[in-house]
């Protein structure tokens, strides 16, 4: 898949402010930028700067407070909510930074569980999940429980089950955060090739450089605000085998 | 969300916490056993009752005469009627087209003095009222009849196997007894007395009394003890029972005889009566279960808040991945409602069993106390078994609604930071 006229996401003076008792925490302040379908994107900055913010609402588990969010020809500010779980079944993947497993599900469950929600019959879901551990690297360990896997494998097993529902867009929210730095990059591998070879549209937050130095393209942010909406990522490296 | 994955996944959180699934489950089955207790001994002597009215037809009415308060004057103690059921009434309601039978009844006063003789040897006698009480039977097998007839013919005498055994008889004389000559004799206050003969026609295990005779003779040794040879044509019988051809006849006779002045009872007003006060007391003693269900059913409310909470994590991954918030609710409700089922199904069980049980002892209590009955109180049907379930599962349903909203509603980015 490769890039068309239609960007798979496109924020239009996106603001999203809290209210922390009294005062106003403005997290995001106007941010207006497209995503390419297929690109690989990371959103880098130091706490605070709103990139999680962004990336939470993207993936329809937050709303804006203001301007306007399109992804799939859906402005996400103004849906009910039954369009933003359709949002979050169908169009993103989540992959989080403590993994968010389900400890007394195996990997293979976990992987599925998704599709329950989509009302799938049971043997299509395990079907379906078995492939994908399959894809990450995981096909003989699809009994174990989380507790049973390495932090590496059970980032693994989150890739797998942000990919069981064939979402256009992998949100992956500091992904390689609670993993050493050779496991990191085999897991940012894998999201590449992902990208690469799925054509599926991914948005990377994370302050680890070497993780951001896997996207093909780089946004920084600081308060809130885009540093460089458009530039291409200066410090893309060659591809890396998986 | 399929239905089997919902139950599924409900299941298996509720096996999670064992023993809190279980001391949860506590309320609910004290409050079904006590239902399904009360309601099904509620059923059983209804049923009972039903059975025994049965047998001797709702088209069977009871006359008695109109009775004033007894006076103190009269020597015998008999109460003044003023209306009497006399022959007459008798003919009259024989000539009727809607009457099938009219029975007459006639009970021997408790002074009476009686005595059985037999081989030369008097013992005292006590005659039983056959009756023709409107309960025959009632939570009963009936007497047991060893020899001869179940009810005499004039001339017959009933006795007991006990009185026999005053006289020195064994149980194996018994039937060689049937037809033996025997005479009752009645002693008056005037100090007078008579001996009637008669002969054995029937022996009985044990009834409230140890002689029974036929109405004919019974009205013989009035006439003689009232020193009255129309008795009957002065003082009446003390019942009739009519058997009316269909329950509208039934209803008819009632309407002519009331018009009389006469006092009658027909068995479908006492069943009446009586079915309302079972509900009355069916409604209040299940209304003590539904006090308990209701305890529960905060007990629930509990737990499923604290499940919520225990969840939060978990509710928050599973909106990330895609559960909508009417998703999450069903799945809170249906654990709550499993729980009340759960509940349910014990209680019903365990309610079955002390229904056995009680019943068990009552039983065995009677027999102790020498009251030849038998009977099931405790009936479980199978419209209380289904509806104590459908019951539990809703108090476990209602009381997870609350829980079940708060989950819903739960933000998902706020529940995937709860720790």
């Amino acid at each position: 898949m490769t890039a068309t006229s239609n960007p798979a996401v496109r924020a239009v003076n996106l603001t999203r402010t809290f209210q922390v008792g009294e005062t106003k925490v403005e997290a995001l302040r106007g941010i207006s930028l497209e995503v390419s379908q297929g690109q690989f994107v990371a959103l880098v900055g130091p706490s605070g700067s709103g990139k999680s913010t962004f990336l939470n609402l993207v993936g329809g588990l937050d709303r804006p407070t203001g301007g306007e969010l399109w992804i799939d020809g859906i402005e996400l500010g103004t849906s009910k909510e039954k369009v933003l779980t359709e949002h979050r079944r169908q169009r993103v993947g989540f992959v989080f930074q403590s993994f968010n497993l389900l400890p007394r599900l195996t990997a293979l469950e976990n992987v599925a569980l998704p599709l329950i929600f989509s009302g799938i019959a049971e043997r299509d879901r395990l079907i379906r999940a078995r492939d994908l551990l399959a894809q990450v690297g995981l096909g003989d360990r699809i009994d174990h429980r989380p507790t049973q896997l390495s932090g590496g494998e059970q980032q693994r097993v989150a890739i797998a089950r942000a990919l069981v529902g064939r979402p256009a867009i992998i949100l992956a929210d500091e992904p390689t955060g609670n993993l050493d730095s050779a496991t990191g990059q085999e897991i940012m591998a894998l999201l590449r090739r992902l990208n690469q070879d799925q054509g599926v549209t991914l948005l990377l937050v994370t302050h680890d450089p070497e993780a951001a130095a896997f996207a093909g393209r780089v946004i920084r942010m600081r308060d809130g605000r885009i540093e460089n909406p458009d530039t291409p990522n200066p410090a893309s490296l060659p591809e890396v085998q998986p | 969300m399929k239905l089997r994955d919902l139950l599924k996944t409900a299941l298996s959180n509720l096996t999670r916490h064992k023993v809190r699934t279980a001391l949860t489950t506590v309320g609910i089955v004290v409050g079904i056993l006590t239902i399904v207790t009360m309601v099904s001994l509620g059923i059983g002597v209804q049923r009972e009752m039903m059975n025994s009215f049965n047998a001797v037809g709702l088209e069977t009415l009871q006359i008695y005469p109109v009775t004033e308060r007894s006076s103190s004057l009269n020597p015998f103690g008999q109460a003044a009627r003023t209306r009497l059921l006399t022959p007459t009434l008798i003919e009259q309601l024989q000539a009727r087209d809607d009457v099938l039978s009219v029975t007459p009844d006639l009970s021997l006063p408790d002074g009476m003095r009686i005595s059985l003789r037999l081989d030369g040897r008097e013992v005292r006698a006590d005659p039983w009222q056959a009756g023709l009480t409107a309960f025959p039977g009632l939570f009963e097998n009936g007497p047991q009849l060893l020899a001869g007839v179940e009810s005499p013919s004039e001339g017959g005498l009933l006795v007991t196997e006990a009185i026999l055994e005053l006289f020195g008889y064994k149980q194996e004389d018994l039937a060689g007894l049937i037809g033996q000559p025997v005479e009752l004799v009645l002693y008056s206050p005037r100090g007078e007395s008579q001996a009637f003969p008669f002969q054995i026609a029937g022996i009985y295990e044990k009834r409230w009394g140890n002689i029974s005779l036929a109405v004919p003779d019974r009205l013989k040794l009035l006439e003689w003890w009232y020193n009255d040879p129309d008795y009957v044509a002065n003082y009446g019988y003390d019942e009739l029972l009519v058997h009316a051809r269909s329950l509208n006849d039934a209803v008819q006779i009632v309407d002519w005889l009331s018009g009389q002045g006469f006092q009658v009872e027909s068995l479908k007003t006492i069943l009446d009566v009586i079915n309302r006060a079972m509900i009355v007391l069916q409604t209040m003693l299940a209304s003590v279960g539904t006090l308990a269900l209701l305890v529960a059913s905060i007990g629930i409310a509990n737990t499923m808040i604290m499940a919520v909470y225990e969840r939060t994590r978990e509710i928050g991954i599973m909106k990330a991945v895609g559960a909508a918030p009417g998703q999450i609710r069903a799945l809170f409700v249906v654990e709550a409602s499993m729980i009340g089922l759960l509940g349910g199904i014990i209680g019903t069980i365990l309610g079955w069993l002390l229904g056995v049980f009680l019943n068990w002892l009552i039983l065995a209590i009677l027999r102790w106390q020498e009251m030849d009955v038998r009977g099931t109180f405790f009936v479980v049907s199978w419209w209380l078994v289904v509806g104590a379930l459908v019951f539990a599962a809703l108090v476990g349903l209602l009381a997870g609604l609350y829980p079940a909203a708060r989950a819903a509603r739960l933000a998902p980015l706020d529940a995937l930071r709860y720790e």
